[in-house]
């Protein structure tokens, strides 16, 4: 048998005893000593994704796990129970915060006052979900607590955003179940019916064929005036238009000037004195006058009278009257 | 034909008679050496010990650093494509210390120790020291298998300890250097992941390899042709069922630990 070396053998074992003792206390024994808060939420929703050994955060940094998960059938909810690391909470000075779970508990109803909610959230696409604790109040949603007394600090949860999206997509459904999709497509069924008939009717047809008439007239009318109405003839008329406006533009300047030299005034007068003579001639009623126009009016009815003859027969004008 | 299948199932009879034997006559010293450990050879076990473990160390660690790399470079290259470079810490770290670890570790020691239990008493039973053993009154289970079980149920544990932080190490410098990842943050998400019981399953599986090498490595010496060609025939059957028991034994574990939630 070939010699061995104890020194070797020993230095072998000791150094993997005290790697084994190394990796043992990293991967977890030492939270073995590290000081614990336990903490319980209650879900009414589904934890799927949750399970023993998930993380729990506070505003995201990680302060524990959770320990259990339990569910309570009679009250249709799951009672999650959480481990809380008191160090991982820390003064400026880096001094520990909380002397004690009492501690703890106290800061916490604190910040339960001030909307510290517990809520469950996805780590990432995995589907596996971590609790966080944060302020929810804003949601407007009231925590959720049971009825029965609870052994050890209750956190308020609040239901996770997943379930706020499904909550109002259930109301969106709820509110379009409540639209009478029936009785609107029978309606829409009966309108279309009665158009259908209005549209067969007599009068319809007669309407659209002199629509279709009056459609044909007015091509017709349009194509008569494009072709009367060609580009020159309608420059002609533009021309004689304009010459039209500027003579009268002249006319209405000498007319200004001729207003502006005649008196105007003293004509007023004497066609006022002259309105007036005239106006008391009849308002005096001379005989001479009265005799002339009733002279007038009798021959008036005497041409009348013979314009009605001639239109009865005209022929007595060259044969005279019967 | 018939002849042939009656030879054949004849001689599985036989061998698995054998097999069953040598099992009981090795629990059967193995117990006899706990009630008297006065009796227990101390010296052949720290032979073993130096064989198996000690001198093992450098390889272990060489063989097991190399798989964590390699395991964490194929990792990243897959998980790359979603940007979770993090999550090849959770690979890594679980593939080592449930899976490849033990496993690692068990084929090395089928490689050295396995071959050399069955190379060791084959040569034995050639030179007919075994027929003299047994002559003198002396078991050959308890003279010469139960030191080498005692030792290797020390040795490998402790070498998946060093295969374990080897592969951890390798995953981690490839987080570092390839991903570039921060170290802290590779090493705070491993040691966030892993539970002391990850370390613990992963050498309660070694221990059982340890017995399954063991054992092969011992009854293939045990069954050796007396001649120099059965010896080196003796030693490649002691691998090949080594690596098989102990592929077929990671497996059984695993659904075993799997049912209590592991």
């Amino acid at each position: 048998m070939a010699k061995i070396s104890n020194f070797r053998i020993g230095i072998f074992v000791l150094s993997a005893l005290v790697l084994l003792a190394g990796m043992l206390y990293y991967l977890g024994l030492s939270d073995c000593f590290s000081r614990k808060a336990a903490v319980s939420t209650f879900f009414p929703e589904s934890v799927q994704g949750l399970a023993v050994g998930a993380q729990v955060k506070y505003k995201g940094a990680q302060v524990g796990s959770v320990e259990k998960i339990v569910i309570l059938p009679a009250r249709k909810i799951i009672q999650v129970d959480m481990s809380v690391e008191l160090d991982s909470f820390r003064n400026v000075d880096g001094s520990a915060l909380f002397r004690d779970d009492e501690d703890f508990y106290r800061f916490l109803q604190k910040e339960i006052r001030e909307g510290l909610r517990c809520r469950l959230e996805y780590a990432g696409i995995t589907g596996l979900r971590f609790l966080d604790l944060d302020y929810f109040a804003a949601s407007g949603e009231m925590p959720v607590k049971p009825e029965f007394a609870v052994k050890g600090f209750l956190l308020p949860s609040v239901p996770s955003a997943l379930r706020d999206v499904v909550k109002s997509l259930n109301v969106s459904l709820e509110r379009i179940s409540r639209i009478q999709f029936e009785e609107i497509s029978n309606n829409l069924v009966r309108n279309l019916d009665d158009l259908n008939k209005i549209l067969a009717s007599e009068d319809v047809r007669r309407t659209i064929s002199h629509l279709s008439g009056m459609a044909v007239s007015m091509d017709q009318t349009a194509a008569v005036f494009t072709r009367v109405v060609t580009e020159d003839r309608l420059r002609v008329i533009l021309d004689d238009l304009e010459n039209s406006l500027s003579e009268l533009r002249t006319l209405a300047a000498v007319v200004r000037n001729e207003a502006e030299k005649s008196d105007f005034s003293g004509t007023a007068a004497s066609v006022r004195q002259a309105a007036d003579a005239f106006s008391g001639l009849l308002r005096e009623e001379t005989p001479e006058i009265k005799a002339a126009v009733d002279a007038w009016i009798r021959t008036l009815d005497m041409f009348r009278e013979l314009a009605d003859n001639l239109n009865r027969d005209p022929a007595s004008l060259i044969r005279g009257a019967k | 034909m018939e002849d042939l299948v009656a030879n054949w199932a004849q001689n599985t009879h036989k061998r698995f008679h054998r097999m069953v034997e040598f099992l009981g006559a090795l629990c059967r010293e193995v117990v006899c050496d706990l009630r008297n450990w006065r009796r227990f050879r101390w010296r052949d076990m720290l032979y073993y010990l130096a064989l198996c473990g000690q001198k093992s160390v450098s390889i272990v660690l060489l063989i097991c650093f190399l798989m964590g790399m390699v395991l964490a470079l194929q990792a990243a290259l897959q998980m790359r494509k979603f940007g979770t470079e993090l999550f090849v810490a959770d690979l890594v770290g679980f593939s080592i210390l449930k899976e490849l670890g033990p496993l690692m570790v068990a084929m090395i020691a089928t490689g050295r120790a396995g071959s050399a239990f069955a190379a060791e008493i084959g040569t034995m039973k050639v030179n007919e020291e075994i027929a003299a053993l047994t002559t003198m009154g002396v078991s050959p289970v308890r003279f010469l298998v139960v030191p080498k079980l005692f030792a290797m149920l020390i040795a490998l544990p402790l070498l998946t300890v060093f295969g374990d932080a080897a592969g951890l190490l390798g995953g981690l410098f490839i987080g570092s250097t390839w991903l570039d990842l921060p170290v802290q943050a590779y090493w705070s998400r491993t040691m966030d992941v892993l539970s002391p019981m990850n370390l613990v399953l992963g050498l309660v599986k070694s221990c059982v390899f340890a017995v399954l090498v063991t054992f092969a490595g011992c009854w293939r010496g045990f069954e050796s042709e007396p001649d120099a060609q059965g010896v080196g025939r003796s030693a490649t059957d002691a691998v090949v069922m080594s690596i098989l028991l102990i592929v077929v034994g990671d497996m059984l574990l695993t659904m075993f630990f799997a049912m209590f939630g592991y």
